[in-house]
């Protein structure tokens, strides 16, 4: 079962997400917070991190980038989330060293789309 | 010898007559001369030139006078009493000092010329006759009082006269030689008429009694001879030294006048010699620099006016000029640092001009302190940088108004999909229709926020363009996958045709996408079990290459009246539309702006029940600038039916390729009462204006084959269709050109309404019925 981290400062978001991912039989670990994130994408080593972006204290785009830089977490594929819609967001995203980005409101179809060929694509690691 | 009581005959020497009147003339080409002397002179100057003037003239009348004595010979000894010779000649300086001063005024009323001529014409006469008086002779001097009489008349008249034409001629500096000459040989001869008068009054009778003698002086010829001389001498020193003084107070008021402009300028202006020391300072470089001319006469520019880090540079530039004739500063305008007596440093406008004078370089400077407009030029900057925040401030503030709208949506939208996933497995069929519309009502509002972000980013004039270079294939390849799913739906089939030529275009890629997909996704919604179809040609119109887009359906098609709103904001074709076909009612709000942004163009052309087709045209290469849209042209002119109002007012020819714009201005004008003929292209057009000659012609400029350019040729070329006005109606901004080539308006797709109607009014007023009257076609005819 693919572990997939969740960070969402939104406690309903985050509640939503998870039940729809779990019921698609993912494993999910969830964080509230940059710092919380962080430690436990160290700790847990999830196949694949949902991160959203405008987060209290340190933000998606520095968690994504301390991960990208860590040689023991740079291979967990990254997805950036945000309900921030200008073109700067989706250019930074991969700048940073996401794998994929998204708009909030969720398209549930077309996440668990990428989810899957992101697990696909980092299989052999 | 004559016997006592016998009259004495005199005769004259007429050589001396001649010398009396040559010094006459003199003496009143000096009264000439000084009388414009005394008007420029004030104070005591005029006083002295008054007086100079009044000596000068009067020795001149005087010794004329006396030479006049002397050429009246007569066969006694004639002695004269000095002490009443001088009175004569105090009259006679009196008298010119009396002219002077009257002519010499600023302003000569009659008053003052009447009083002055009597007193003149009196003092000449007094001094005539007191020099008579002077005569001791051996004989009675009796006078024939009818002839003295007219003797001081006329020596009134000829001070009239001469006054007028002193005052008149005292102020001819320069030229005019002639009248001057013309009027001083006037005066000067009338002086010794008046006195010859004078001497023909007087008779002498012998009466053998010696005269008083005890004060008595003979005129020798010998003394005639030195009054001569020194009469002469006194008229030329007259003369010279006025016109002397002229020479001197010319070039004093000049340089006085250059010393005025200068110390009066705005600007501070400096002059540096070629060693680099101050040669002139005026007030404005006092007031500008805090030093006084005094203090830095002759001190080295650079170290009074220029802070220390200039220096070095400006003395190499001099030195640089001075070998070369090169420097970066001279003959322009620049802005530089100045440095205040005070040490404070601000900023000026200078201008450095080199002047070669005297065989050395002297450098004149206008220098202007900009301090104050240098404020206002930050004040500017910093306003426009404030605004410039304001914006920023505004697209975060879009950015995260967005953010938080979709924060809840996200969980609105994120439940009701789960819910209805869960009660679908429970069976509960009910509740999921109604969690369904909850997601619905969640994604319109979604919609609505993503529209809005568009068009406020739009409406802030700050939608820029991202232009690249894109195959336009592909893109449309990418687009039909996208919009399948959409086109599924509803039963219907998409088909694509994209012709060969289309190859590259130069856009936004971006919008471009957005533009198709609203027309395909808005071609999906409205059209059930049934065909929609994506074309794409390029096509060169006018040496430019445009790309055309077309979207057709065979969905419920568009009314007239629907077509009137259909590119405005939240305006759906009807309000039940929105209810059964949901959509925010901006997308096609949108789409026409980012059209306008790419300077392209969109029409539509429907009939309903039967489908739609929208044609978009958009410029190959799109120019990378970002459009501040005018809110006037967010509507497209597009056209109402009803009844014309006034039948046949005459005949229009509509020449369009565009089936949608022939229709549509058809109508609009048959609605203000003219028949309209259309051709569907260039010529066809020709065609028919050649059989019908209308009254007025409207023409397109991108049409296949023959396009408007030729058409409008042709149309000026042929004598009897070259006086019809034609309008240009056309995406293409080139006016000028239509103007050369004859046409009579230019008018930009999308048409301004209200600009065609009046047009054709105006030419619609001239000819009523313009239909086959070929003879008297176009503006040039009225009724």
């Amino acid at each position: 079962m693919p572990k997939i981290l969740l960070v969402e400062d939104n406690e309903m978001n985050r509640d939503m997400l998870t039940r729809r991912l779990q019921r698609r039989g993912y494993h999910i670990v969830s964080a509230g917070d940059g710092e919380q994130g962080l430690s436990l994408a160290r700790a847990e080593a999830p196949d694949l991190i949902l991160m959203d972006i405008t987060l209290p204290g340190m933000d998606g785009w520095e968690v994504a980038l301390l991960l990208k830089a860590d040689q023991s977490t740079r291979h967990i594929p990254i997805i950036a989330l945000t309900a921030r819609v200008l073109l700067t967001d989706q250019a930074k995203a991969f700048e940073v060293g996401c794998d994929d980005y998204d708009t909030k409101p969720i398209d549930f179809g077309r996440l668990t789309e990428k989810i899957g060929s992101l697990l696909v694509e980092k299989k052999p690691l | 010898m004559t016997g006592i009581g016998a009259g004495i005959s005199g005769s004259y020497d007429y050589r001396l007559v001649a010398l009396s009147v040559v010094i006459a003339v003199m003496a009143s080409y000096a009264a000439l001369d000084l009388a414009a002397r005394v008007t420029a002179a004030r104070g005591r100057i005029r006083f002295a030139w008054l007086l100079g003037g009044a000596a000068a003239m009067g020795t001149g009348i005087w010794s004329m006078h006396y030479i006049g004595m002397l050429a009246f010979s007569l066969p006694i000894p004639v002695l004269y009493d000095w002490p009443t010779v001088v009175l004569s000649l105090l009259a006679a300086v009196f008298t010119s000092a009396i002219a002077l001063f009257v002519v010499s005024r600023q302003r000569m009323g009659w008053l003052a010329a009447t009083v002055g001529s009597v007193v003149m014409g009196a003092g000449i006469a007094t001094m005539h006759y007191t020099g008579m008086a002077a005569m001791r002779l051996p004989a009675m001097c009796h006078y024939s009082s009818g002839v003295v009489a007219l003797s001081v008349v006329l020596a009134v008249v000829i001070s009239l006269v001469a006054l007028w034409l002193t005052f008149r001629l005292r102020n001819d500096v320069k030229g005019k030689w002639l009248p001057k000459i013309a009027s001083a040989v006037l005066m000067g001869a009338a002086i010794p008429v008046m006195h010859y008068t004078g001497m023909a009054a007087a008779g002498f009778k012998f009466t053998g009694e010696a005269p008083d003698l005890s004060q008595a002086v003979s005129i020798s010829s010998l003394g005639i001879t030195g009054i001569t001389i020194v009469t002469f001498t006194v008229l030329g020193l007259a003369v010279l030294s006025s016109v002397m003084d002229r020479r001197y107070s010319i070039l004093e008021s000049s340089e006085e006048r250059l010393r005025l402009i200068i110390n009066t300028a705005l600007d501070a202006v400096i002059t540096m010699n070629a060693e680099g020391l101050i040669t002139n300072w005026n007030s404005e470089a006092e007031k500008s620099f805090g030093w006084s001319a005094q203090e830095v006469l002759g001190r080295r520019l650079s170290e009074i006016i220029m802070p220390r880090r200039y220096r070095e540079e400006h003395e190499r530039g001099l030195l640089r000029f001075l070998s070369t004739g090169e420097g970066m500063m001279l003959r322009q305008r620049r802005e530089i640092t100045a440095l205040h007596r005070d040490g404070h440093e601000f900023p000026v406008e200078v201008a450095i001009s080199p002047v070669k004078f005297g065989g050395q370089w002297i450098f004149s400077s206008f220098i202007r302190d900009i301090t104050e407009q240098k404020r206002a030029e930050e004040e500017l900057l910093s306003a426009k940088l404030a605004a410039e925040e304001a914006n920023r401030a505004k697209s975060i503030f879009l950015a995260n108004m967005s953010h938080e709208l979709r924060t809840p949506l996200n969980a609105i939208i994120g439940y009701s999909e789960m819910l209805e996933e869960e009660t679908n497995e429970l069976g509960n069929v009910a509740v999921v229709q109604d969690l369904q519309k909850i997601q619905s009502a969640g994604k319109h509002l979604l919609a609505l926020i993503n529209d809005i972000l568009d068009l406020s980013k739009i409406e802030a004039g700050k939608m820029a363009l991202h232009v690249e270079t894109f195959d336009v294939a592909q893109m449309l390849e990418e687009i039909a996958s996208t919009v399948r799913p959409a086109v599924a739906k509803n039963t219907n089939t998409l088909e694509v045709n994209v012709a060969k030529n289309v190859s590259e275009m130069h856009a936004d890629l971006t919008k471009v996408r957005q533009i198709l997909l609203n027309l395909l996704s808005n071609a999906c919604k409205f059209t059930d079990h049934g065909i929609i179809s994506l074309n794409a040609c390029r096509r060169t119109i006018d040496h430019r290459d445009w790309l055309q887009f077309e979207v057709w359906d065979t969905g419920i098609g568009i009314t007239a009246e629907q077509k009137e709103n259909l590119f405005l904001e939240f305006s759906q074709a009807d309000a039940s539309i929105a209810r059964k076909y949901g959509g925010t009612g901006l997308g096609l709000a949108i789409t026409n702006r980012f059209i306008q942004i790419m300077r392209g163009t969109i029409t539509v052309d429907s009939q309903p029940g039967r489908g739609s087709t929208f044609t978009v045209q958009l410029p190959a290469e799109v120019l990378p600038e970002s459009f501040e849209l005018a809110p006037s042209q967010l509507a497209v002119a597009l056209l109402t039916e009803s009844e014309p109002m006034q039948p046949n007012r005459g005949t229009i020819l509509v020449i369009d390729d565009d089936p949608a714009v022939r229709d549509l201005t058809s109508r609009f004008l048959a609605k203000l009462g003219f028949r309209v003929i259309t051709g569907e292209s260039g010529a066809e057009g020709l065609r028919l204006a050649k059989k019908v000659h209308p009254l007025l012609i409207t023409l397109d400029v991108m049409m296949p084959e023959l396009d408007g350019w030729s058409v409008l040729r042709e149309l000026k070329a042929d004598p009897s269709l070259a006086e019809i006005p034609v309008i240009m109606v056309t995406v293409v901004d080139n006016e000028p050109m239509g103007i050369d080539l004859g046409a009579s308006n230019y008018l930009i797709k999308p048409v301004d309404r209200e600009r065609l109607a009046l047009l054709v009014e105006q030419y619609g007023s001239v000819r009523p019925s313009g239909e086959n009257s070929a003879a008297t076609p176009g503006l040039a005819t009225s009724n």
